[in-house]
């Protein structure tokens, strides 16, 4: 009879020991659960870093101006008109290489254009169309009014960012003896 | 024999446990690895004038995309070959958000050539290599830089306000009379500047009264035939051709040209001689003064009927040829002037629209676009002038980078009336000076 004070005080430690461990674990998971569900998220973030920009700006020519302007020369009026032909310009701008493998534009609520793409593009890698070759029109403000949408899919994303702007000017490349190279 | 059951399932359950954290942990670290972007890379162009060199200064930005902070312990740089250019073991310590800031050199003194040479470290550097330290797991992945560019606009602006420049020209009236006339013209030169957003222009006005009897009309022209450059600024000369109409006396005003200043947000000061100006024509008081004079030579009585013929003929002919020289009216001086560093102006957008002849409830679109700088602000006003009663919606959406390009959309809703034109332009805007 005396035993039995013996093993209903193991049998309780026993249940308090593993409420404190449960309780202990479950804060533990938690947190790591919360960081695993964020890294999901961040990736997906990641992906849409494939954009479109659309302008009708010579990025060597504005760089020329402003390397002129800072250099305080004089420029003529030919370079003063920084104007270019519309570009439609797709770049990955994440760290990853994407594949593009097909092409949807819209445009006054309908489908416009629609293609199947090979192109694999890595970080920095970009792909330029020109408007009629998206059966868009060339002149840029009918064009910022017709156009709704270029979506681009390439494995089991999909990349909608389009902005009319032209992109940083340092997508241009310049060789050692100062010569430039745009899209 | 509780005990030992109760022992053995303790550890049972915390070896479970230990596995399922160190489990979920693991996997938090694939998905970082996976990511590839923990730390994103930026490679910022930042082009400054330094007395007379322009700078492309580069600059490095490591970014903590993870929402964690991560420890950078090594950095790699890497050419587009993929040979290890440079490398240094940091101890970074990044939150969530944070970046830093760094040149290259600071990885590694042998990358001191890129620090002012933005456009071969583009040429040259492939990737960068990271290792850092993320939810207590290693994670190593090359980053490929995305490139920036900043223009520090305001380090090229003239420091002094006292640039001059000079040019010399000639400009010719040339009349075109089909009879007899007398004209007198006395030019006098207006000049007008005005500071846009980036560039100044100067237009100098050359004002001629024209007294004619002449049978209208006439064709005057002027014209401006040469320029150079001073500073900042490029003169260009124009032409232009007045047609008067205008039997009686006529004021004649021709632009003869523009000084353009290709400056952003800084307008330089400068002084500009007028040209030369001449003038061609017949002059008949000239010339009845010119004969009058010679027949009150003391030698005029003299001389017999066919020498005095002859002397008038030829002081006729002395005459004509004289006043056919062109003859340079003075030359007058203007100046502008215009403050360093930041300007603000005014600019006003106007944008037309014609309205649909709609009869019932139609949409309409106009698009402005304009060219300014940033760090400019502008004051922009919307002006509806409605020929019916309608309502007007608008949305104005704006793009502010350097010579940036600004989007006025204007949406004009017009309710059972036809309307006809509608002007409207934008509000108040100020350009932010953003790192593009």
């Amino acid at each position: 009879m005396t035993i039995l004070p013996v093993v209903i005080a193991i049998l309780f430690m026993l249940l308090f020991s593993m409420l404190s461990m449960a309780m202990i674990a479950r804060g533990f998971l938690s947190g790591i659960e919360a960081s695993k569900r964020e890294a999901e998220e961040h990736q997906l973030k990641m992906k849409q870093w494939v954009k479109t920009y659309i302008y009708n700006v010579s990025l060597c020519g504005t760089l020329n101006l402003v390397v002129k302007g800072l250099r305080g020369q004089p420029v003529s009026r030919q370079e003063l008109d920084v104007k270019g032909p519309v570009k439609v310009l797709v770049v990955n701008e994440g760290g990853e290489a994407v594949n593009l493998e097909h092409i949807t534009v819209e445009a006054l609520g309908s489908i416009v254009y629609e293609a199947e793409l090979n192109v694999r593009l890595p970080p920095g890698g970009w792909v330029v169309y020109a408007p009629r070759d998206l059966n868009l029109p060339d002149d840029y403000d009918t064009l910022r009014e017709v156009l709704d949408m270029i979506i681009l899919f390439g494995g089991r994303e999909t990349f909608n960012v389009t902005v009319f702007q032209p992109p940083p000017l340092t997508y241009v490349e310049v060789g050692e003896a100062g010569e430039c190279y745009e899209p | 024999m509780a005990l030992l059951i109760g022992m053995v399932a303790f550890t049972a359950i915390a070896v479970y446990l230990a596995r399922a954290a160190q489990s979920a942990n693991e996997a938090a670290g694939t998905y970082a690895g996976e990511s590839k972007a923990v730390v994103k890379v930026y490679a910022i162009l930042e082009m400054e004038k330094s007395g007379d060199i322009l700078l492309n200064k580069t600059y490095l930005i490591l970014e903590n995309l993870w929402p964690d902070e991560v420890t950078v312990d090594h950095v790699v740089v890497a050419s587009k070959s993929g040979s290890i250019i440079a490398e240094k073991n940091l101890n970074m310590k990044l939150k969530p958000g944070e970046s830093i800031q760094m040149r290259p050199s600071d990885i590694d003194p042998s990358l001191l050539a890129y620090d002012n040479d933005f456009w071969r470290f583009k040429r040259e550097v492939g990737s960068i290599e990271i290792h850092a330290d993320v939810g207590r797991q290693g994670v190593a992945f090359k980053a490929y830089p995305g490139y920036r560019a900043f223009i520090n606009q305001y380090g090229a602006a003239p420091t002094s306000t006292t640039q001059s420049g000079s040019y010399t020209s000639t400009v010719t009236v040339t009349t075109t009379i089909t009879s007899t006339s007398t004209y007198f013209t006395t030019p006098t030169r207006t000049v007008t500047t005005t500071c846009t957003y980036k560039t100044c222009i100067q237009r100098e006005y050359q004002t001629g009264y024209i007294t004619t009897r002449l049978q209208a009309p006439t064709t005057v022209t002027v014209t401006q035939s040469s320029f150079v450059t001073s500073g900042w600024c490029i003169i260009w000369p124009t032409t232009t051709t007045l047609y008067l109409t205008s039997t009686s006396t006529t004021i004649v005003t021709a632009k003869i040209g523009d000084v353009t200043c290709a400056v952003c947000g800084v307008c330089p000061a400068g002084t500009y001689q007028a040209p030369g100006y001449s003038q061609s024509g017949h002059s008949i008081p000239y010339l009845t003064a010119m004969v009058l004079a010679l027949t009150l030579l003391p030698s005029y009585g003299r001389l017999s009927a066919r020498g005095r013929l002859g002397l008038i003929l030829t002081a006729l002919l002395v005459s004509l040829l004289v006043e056919r020289i062109s003859l340079t009216v003075g030359a007058a001086s203007s100046t502008f002037t215009a403050t360093t560093s930041t300007v603000t102006v005014t600019i006003t957008s106007t944008v037309t629209l014609t309205a649909p002849p709609a009869t019932s409830t139609a949409t309409s679109t106009i698009i402005s676009t304009e060219t300014r700088c940033r760090g400019v602000q502008t004051t922009i006003t919307v002006i509806d002038r409605p020929i019916q009663i309608f309502t007007t919606t608008r949305q104005i959406f704006t793009s502010c980078r350097w010579l940036m390009t600004i989007y006025n959309t204007v949406t004009q809703v017009s309710l059972g009336r036809t309307l006809t034109t509608y002007t409207a332009s934008l509000h108040s805007l100020t350009c932010q000076s953003t790192v593009q």
